[in-house]
């Protein structure tokens, strides 16, 4: 598979958002990249609607999607994307699933008929695969979960999704146990190693699938592993994980979040595990992002700063419910309209850096997290794995140390402060990346052996080790 | 050495092989890239026949024939047998048949012009006296017309595409600039012939061209359009890769300053992306200058996409319509076979998915030029001739007569207002449903595409091909009180028409219009320009 070999931005100060090396058009007159931002709405049903297939379909369809574009239109917005993240048992109703998806379809043709709104759906299926039973098709004979992601991604494209993406569950396993050990080489291996060859495996099948159906492959993001790390690593009262940790996560998963992008997906990727930046810098591609607007899904310290060079802008899984304003879902796809609009006026008036760095600036020292996905840093991040690209985990490795370095530099510079625990963490992570082997297949042999005996789940034929 | 000569007559052109008799092998393969009588389709050429005669009609095509089989490189004194295949007006014009009883449609048409129904069986004749310059006593082998509606390449499309021979329902079309077509639903055969237009083989197009090195012969998606070129040995190489809907060049492939044009099958390709960016809407391109580019200046507009819309739309239609009056559901529709070059070249997924099969096949074949090939069975095997009409006496055929069948007026209404109108499929559906008509289903699932031959003619002979381009016919004439105005020449939109001197004028035939455009004659302001009155050269 080839990999990455050059920066798409030559340097840091060429990202902006709503702007992108390598644009696309797509759905009914979406065209991401090229200037403006769009706006993309997630949504989740309501608990109980969830046991009858009528009731879901018209949760999806004739409530939460209709009262996003209608809202959407009453507000004039040009643009709109509507994300449907599959709720776990549709991956295992098909039909239902793929009513939904041709539902969709069927309601944003009519209204972008009707209102001239631009519109579009990604469909984001759901991975349900568990690794004690078998990650790859054949292995679970009991639920067959492999087969159903496959099924999934085919009853998407084929019944009308414009974009399709997936959180793929690849090394979460691993991950889960090194972050409540706090172990970097453990979530390096995870992540870095393994995400890696399970996002590769799944993303060259999906990229067939969504060739014969003509649907933008999106890409995919290290959601079960580096979001995680995210949640619990939270804001300042949270010290569940070290926010230095956090924060190399980020960097070893944007070099796992490349894989499909070189498996042949286009963007816009998604980003719920907040390593897009980093992607962006290295691929070019579009990127949807999400921060403050997620705030009912999300708790971080980088509301503002994810906003500074995405090319969709984004909330989360906004449950379905009435709120004084309307319903939940629309009013929270005005927020995201609205900020859309600010960064297009931006754009417009000649202030896109100008507010880019305003994003940017207002969280930049918030967080060693943040510190690492402003732009700058994040770039210097991107061309690490690019210069250690020969394989999985040595540009994942990379992409740690250097984050690290970067860190660092910022704390003994004065410029971003660290708790003593972070400091500690930073310093052992250090010492652990830098005493790791430069060769692969020391490392990956190593760490088979000792998280074959340390998780139990861990099974290497998953990932056809 | 014996020959024989066997030949295919479509309305966009005419195919030829030179066989040797001894052994069967084909010696050499000659084709012209046009039809020698002014007109776009088959309308255009009965129109021709009637208002100037279908003697001179013969006279001009017969010129063409001769020229063919003299590029085919063999001593037409040798030549001792000669085949033909094609559909009924051309095999008609060639024999030089009345064609009256196929202008005029109904029984009522007929009584009322005293036309007399002419017998198309099979038979052997001279072809020395038809015209052809062969040697007197040379033997014409004509293969039988189904019914005198149902030519000899109906027959040829149904027999050598194992049509017959399938059990279960199925469909074949010969996808030209007249397209025949029949559907097979247990014994009973429907079939109809739609005057598709020359569209889909790239006449009519702006930067048109048959397939030859330079054209751009397909659009691969690969999440963007990538143009793929025919390089000099005709393989079909990348180009550059669009994005149309950002109306940007996103890579420049090998091919990149190679393109001179783009083929029928490109343009499908082009149709199927425009579709499938949401570029095309009421008739019009919806970009920037309503123009579809590919690169190095070639590109398709709203005009060429509507060509091919119309094509498209009388193809679906009559597809509708047989499946219509056989009375079954497009479920009950699984395989297709595609005849002709353009039913060869073509990407089958993209033809189905904009219209051109029925949206339910999943079994598509791909089998080349028929008409020639039963032709050239013929020539081998003349005792195939009673065969054949053994066939064509036991095949139950309905011809649905597309001109006078109100279920085709009805769904080509419909074909028209989606197409150049942007009436959505739903209210297309819903205004069928009004007359009983189910409704189109969308194109489901991805079919499997079984090419059985690698090209429309897979064996070209030893000699090779010979493209004879330049047909060089020509009607001549002058007109009393003609002042030489010149202006018939510069309406001309063909380029057609000259004046070569003073008063006289000179009409290329092959580039003309014919009766679908007679401006040269509409714009006379001494109102002399008379075009039935011009004569061949």
């Amino acid at each position: 598979m080839p990999r990455f070999a050059r920066m798409a931005y030559q340097k840091a100060d060429d990202m902006v958002f709503g702007s992108s090396r390598k644009p696309l058009s797509y759905g009914l007159g979406i065209k991401v990249g090229t200037g403006r931002v769009i706006p993309e709405a997630k949504y989740a049903p309501r608990p109980g609607v969830t046991q009858s297939p009528d009731r879901l379909k018209r949760e999806f369809v004739d409530y939460m999607s209709k009262d996003i574009i209608h809202r959407a239109v009453n507000l004039g917005f040009p643009d709109l994307q509507l994300e449907t993240e599959w709720i776990s048992h549709m991956g295992a109703d098909q039909r239902t699933s793929g009513d939904i998806v041709s539902m969709q379809k069927e309601l944003i043709e009519g209204c972008h008929a009707e209102y001239g709104i631009n519109l579009a759906v990604r469909q984001t299926i759901p991975d349900l695969r568990e690794c004690e039973l078998g990650l790859r098709p054949g292995r679970d004979s009991i639920r067959s979960h492999p087969e159903q992601l496959f099924e999934s991604a085919e009853t998407a494209c084929s019944q009308g999704a414009d974009v399709l993406s997936v959180e793929t569950l690849g090394g979460k396993e691993i991950c889960d146990y090194a972050v409540t050990q706090g172990d970097i080489v453990g979530f390096l291996f995870g992540m870095g190693c393994l995400g890696s060859i399970d996002a590769e495996y799944v993303w060259d099948e999906f990229v067939g699938i969504c060739r014969r159906n003509r649907t933008v492959p999106g890409g995919d993001t290290a959601c079960s592993g580096a979001n995680t790390v995210m949640f619990m690593s939270g804001g300042y009262l949270d010290n569940d994980v070290q926010k230095t940790f956090s924060a190399l996560c980020r960097c070893i998963s944007a070099a796992r979040s490349l894989v499909p992008f070189e498996c042949g997906a286009t963007g816009p990727g998604k980003d719920c595990a907040y390593e897009g930046i980093i992607v962006k810098a290295i691929t070019g591609l579009p990127i949807s992002q999400e921060g403050k607007n997620a705030g009912c899904a999300h708790f971080d310290l980088m509301g503002n700063v994810m906003a500074q060079c995405c090319d969709l802008w984004s909330d989360e899984s906004v449950e379905y419910h009435p709120d004084f304003g309307g319903s939940s879902v629309a009013c929270w796809a005005g927020s995201l309209g609205y900020e859309c609009s600010l960064m297009n006026t931006a754009t417009a008036s000649g202030n896109g850096k100008v507010l880019r760095d305003l994003y940017m600036l207002s969280d930049r020292v918030r967080s060693p997290e943040s510190y690492i996905l402003s732009y700058d840093n994040a770039w210097a991040v991107g061309k690490a794995i690019v210069d250690n690209r020969k394989d999985h985990y040595l540009r994942a490795r990379a992409a740690a140390i250097a984050g690290a370095n970067i860190i660092l530099e910022g704390y003994r510079s004065g410029e971003l402060g660290l708790s003593r625990r972070q400091l500690e963490k930073l310093y052992r992570m250090i010492r652990d990346l830098e005493s790791l082997p430069d060769d692969s297949d020391a490392f990956m042999e190593s760490c088979l052996r000792r998280y074959s005996t340390e998780v139990s789940k861990f099974d290497p034929a998953n990932y056809g080790l | 050495m014996a020959y024989g000569i066997s030949m295919d007559i479509g309305t966009s052109g005419t195919r030829a092989h030179a066989v040797d008799l001894a052994d069967g092998k084909i010696v050499s393969t000659a084709m012209t890239t046009c039809h020698p009588l002014p007109g776009a389709n088959i309308m255009d050429h009965l129109t021709f026949c009637i208002r100037v005669g279908s003697g001179l009609a013969h006279d001009i095509l017969m010129d063409t024939v001769n020229k063919v089989i003299r590029s085919l490189g063999v001593d037409l004194k040798q030549v001792e047998r000669v085949a033909i295949c094609g559909n009924p007006i051309q095999l008609s014009l060639f024999q030089g048949i009345p064609v009256d009883d196929l202008a005029f449609a109904g029984e009522n048409a007929h009584k009322a012009r005293n036309i007399q129904a002419q017998k198309r069986n099979a038979g052997v004749f001279d072809a020395a006296a038809v015209g052809m310059d062969v040697k007197d006593g040379t033997e014409l082998l004509v293969p039988p017309a189904i019914r005198h509606e149902i030519g000899a390449d109906a027959l040829a499309m149904m027999y050598k595409s194992g049509f017959l021979d399938q059990k279960e329902n199925c469909m074949v079309t010969d996808y030209g600039t007249n397209a025949e077509m029949a559907l097979k639903v247990g014994d009973d055969i429907y079939t109809g012939s739609a005057a598709a237009g020359p569209a889909m083989e790239g006449q009519s197009i702006l930067h048109g061209m048959l397939a030859a090195p330079g054209a751009i012969s397909d659009l691969e998606y690969n999440f963007r359009w990538r143009c793929k070129v025919l390089d000099d040995d005709m393989v079909a190489c990348d180009g550059d890769e669009y994005d149309f809907g950002l109306e940007m060049c996103t890579d420049e492939g090998p091919m990149h300053g190679k393109a001179k044009g783009i083929t029928g099958t490109g343009v499908v390709a082009a149709v199927a992306a425009a579709m499938s960016s949401r570029l095309w809407k009421k008739g019009k391109l919806t970009t920037s200058d309503g123009k579809l580019h590919m690169q190095d200046g070639i590109f398709v507009d709203s005009k060429d996409i509507s060509e091919a819309c119309k094509a498209i739309g009388a193809m679906r239609a009559g597809h509708f319509a047989l499946v219509e009056h056989a009375g079954i559901s497009f479920d009950n529709l699984d395989i297709m076979y595609m005849a002709g070059a353009s039913g060869t070249y073509v990407d089958a997924v993209k033809a189905r998915e904009i219209g051109l099969l029925p949206p339910t096949c999943s079994r598509i074949y791909q089998i080349g030029n028929t008409s020639l090939s039963m032709a050239t069975d013929l020539l081998r095997n003349p005792e195939l001739l009673d065969e054949l009409q053994g066939i064509a006496d036991m095949i139950r055929a309905n011809h649905i007569m597309f001109a006078s069948d109100k279920v085709f007026e009805k769904i080509y209404i419909q074909e028209l207002a989606y197409w150049d109108e942007g009436m959505t499929m739903e209210m297309y559906n819903s205004n069928l449903a009004l007359d009983g008509i189910q409704p189109l289903p969308k194109p489901r699932g991805h079919p499997t595409v079984h090419r059985i031959v690698e090209r429309d003619i897979p064996d070209l002979g030893e000699r090779g091909l010979v493209m004879l381009d330049d047909i060089g016919t020509r009607l001549v004439g002058s007109f009393d009180g003609c002042t030489s105005c010149g202006r018939c020449v510069r309406e001309c939109p063909e380029k057609a028409l000259s004046m070569p001197s003073d008063g006289s004028f000179s009409i290329e035939t092959k580039k003309c219009l014919g009766t679908a455009c007679y401006r040269c004659q509409l714009h006379c302001p001494e109102k002399v320009f008379k075009y039935d009155l011009l004569t061949m050269e």
